[in-house]
């Protein structure tokens, strides 16, 4: 349980951070060992397109795909870390304008057994990085020696994507680096204040970002810009520890509910080929045809509420978990999204009085 | 109460706007057909709670059985024009003894069900049926819906005020049930239609249920996957 007093420690927070940024001559942060690394923002990913000629006993709950949504990019991010090849690895429920590194994704299809992802990465001067689907069937394995937090079925789906993404920094040299650094401080800045920053980006239809020319690297406004931009990571932080404990929290009913139905699917798989392609033993038309018949479809019918029972016992189980992390969303932000912006724009104000 | 001539109809009554509603004995389950159901324009009656077998209302199945044969032996001497010894050659002949013979046992057991609880809310209806499966509609604002797999195929939905499930499974046979209450909403009246390829005249049971208040359980169970039930008694928080 959190402490009761969270939502009033954040405010504070919050209020330091603005008074900091307010008041504090900022100092260029310390960037010679930052140079080689890229921060990569992560966009909560967009559930699976349900189709509706589903049957209604295959499709998935709410509360399983908004819990996936947010599992996937959060096991993502655990890897890219664990990779040692990035900076800062957030995840965030919304777009990150100022992202070196900014990594969306569609859950194409989850159902415990397959798992289809397509995700984009793409670069602060719109360079794609990785545009692609990846695909694959849970492989079960349990390492001793790993917490169960780090494994998962589709562990090296994941790790494929780590590598593609790895593998695309490594074409990139230290000049590409440096303008990817460049690009994301002045599309963040371009954001807060666009009359100051518009003049030193060329954006074109495809979204790739020219950078026409550099400010001063003493620029007082940059290095408020720079400044006012950690401290804003700072702020996403405290949202990101929030997804860290939803996935702490909701890791192992996910895993089990994964299991459960991969196994159900097998099961059934298995049950309706052996008896389509068995011949009745009994006489047709008989009792105890009538009756196999019967059993038959009753054991499909049982195996549609059983899953139906699975998604049940994990709405149980993950709803306080969901409505906690909602809560606590709502009461760090007040709807995230909306009052981002309007901590953009405050910003954008201050630094618009400031620079009159 | 129904008035008991009134009862006696209802079988037959229900039978004919059955037959009338639903398409005909399915010999094997049909491929599986998208097409949207149309929407359902009519109010639907709320069956929710927990009903109990009334036998002395319901059809008595031996009873039942005798006239299902006796009608069974008018229509072949009408149709064919025989006497009482074909008949009996006829169906010492086996095969058609053991169809009918199964299918009346299938059809005892499976209308059985001594209690219904029934849960119906925001166009989905769940009927629990005691040492049956559950038969769920979800039907949402349509006027029936369908699915099938491997074993059969079924639709449920709504004729009026009546609610009708229809299955059609493997070899043949076909299963019907169809739910109406009682003018006064007392009496829950469950009319059973199944037929078989192998037997030319279906067997209709109709069943009544008298509501019941269940008696109150001591726990509250939550189902989770990590914890199996988790139970609390009642008035103690969670």
């Amino acid at each position: 349980m959190r402490p009761p007093h969270l939502h009033i420690f954040l405010q504070l927070i919050f209020h330091l951070i603005m008074l900091t940024v307010i008041f504090r001559t900022p100092a260029l942060s310390a960037q010679s060992s930052e140079e080689n690394f890229l921060d990569v923002s992560i966009r909560i990913f967009d559930p699976p397109v349900e189709d509706p000629a589903t049957p209604i006993g295959e499709k998935i709950s709410s509360e399983i795909r908004l819990t996936e949504v947010r599992y996937v990019p959060m096991f993502i991010r655990y890897r890219l870390e664990d990779s040692g090849m990035f900076g800062a690895v957030r995840v965030l429920p919304i777009l990150d304008g100022g992202a070196e590194l900014m990594l969306e994704g569609q859950i194409i299809k989850s159902d415990g057994a397959v798992l289809e992802l397509a995700i984009q990465a793409r670069d602060s001067t719109g360079r794609i990085w990785v545009d692609k689907t990846y695909s694959g069937s849970a492989v079960e394995s349990v390492a001793l020696n790993e917490s169960t937090l780090t494994q998962d079925a589709f562990s090296y789906l994941f790790a494929e994507i780590v590598r593609d993404l790895s593998a695309a920094q490594q074409l990139l040299g230290p000049e590409q680096l440096a303008e990817i650094h460049s690009a994301a401080l002045l599309k963040f800045g371009n954001g807060l204040l666009p009359q100051f920053f518009t003049d030193y980006l060329n954006v074109s239809a495809d979204g790739t970002v020219n950078i026409t020319r550099l400010p001063a690297a003493d620029d007082p406004l940059l290095r408020r810009i720079e400044a006012i931009r950690e401290h804003e990571y700072l702020f996403i932080d405290v949202v990101d520890q929030e997804y860290q404990q939803f996935f702490t929290d909701t890791k192992p009913v996910y895993d089990m509910w994964r299991k459960f139905r991969r196994e159900q699917t097998t099961s059934a798989v298995n049950f309706a080929t052996r008896e389509t392609n068995s011949q009745s033993d009994f006489k047709r038309g008989s009792y105890y045809a009538l009756q196999e018949s019967y059993n038959n479809y009753r054991w499909a019918k049982l195996q549609t509420l059983y899953l139906d029972e699975l998604s049940e016992g994990f709405a149980n189980e993950v709803e306080p978990t969901q409505i906690e992390l909602q809560d606590s969303l709502y009461k760090l932000t007040g709807t995230f999204e909306q009052q981002y912006r309007e901590w953009r724009t405050i910003l954008a104000e201050l630094l618009a009085l400031e620079t009159q | 109460m129904l008035p008991i001539p009134l009862m006696h109809l209802l079988p037959r009554y229900f039978l004919l706007c059955g037959m009338m509603l639903l398409t005909g004995c399915a010999s094997a389950p049909p491929p599986a057909e998208v097409v949207e159901a149309p929407l359902r324009t009519e109010d639907i009656q709320d069956f929710s709670g927990n009903w109990e077998k009334n036998y002395q209302l319901s059809d008595d199945f031996n009873a039942r059985f005798s006239l299902y044969v006796a009608d069974i032996r008018r229509g072949f001497i009408n149709t064919e024009g025989r006497n009482d010894s074909d008949i009996a050659a006829t169906m010492g002949g086996g095969v058609n003894v053991d169809a009918i013979n199964g299918l009346a046992r299938f059809t005892e057991e499976i209308t059985r069900t001594p209690t219904i609880e029934i849960a119906q809310e925001d166009g989905n209806i769940n009927i629990e049926r005691e040492d049956d499966f559950t038969l769920n509609c979800n039907y949402q604002d349509r006027q029936y819906s369908s699915s099938s797999s491997v074993f059969g195929s079924d639709t449920c939905g709504w004729n009026q005020e009546r609610l009708i499930f229809q299955m059609a499974l493997a070899g043949g046979l076909s299963i019907t049930h169809q739910f109406s209450l009682s003018p006064d909403e007392k009496l829950l009246n469950v009319t059973t239609r199944v037929s078989s390829d192998f037997v030319a005249v279906p067997i209709v049971i109709s069943s009544f249920y008298e509501r019941f208040e269940p008696a109150a359980e001591d726990y509250n169970c939550v189902l989770t996957l990590t914890r199996s039930n988790v139970c609390s008694q009642r008035g103690t928080p969670q």
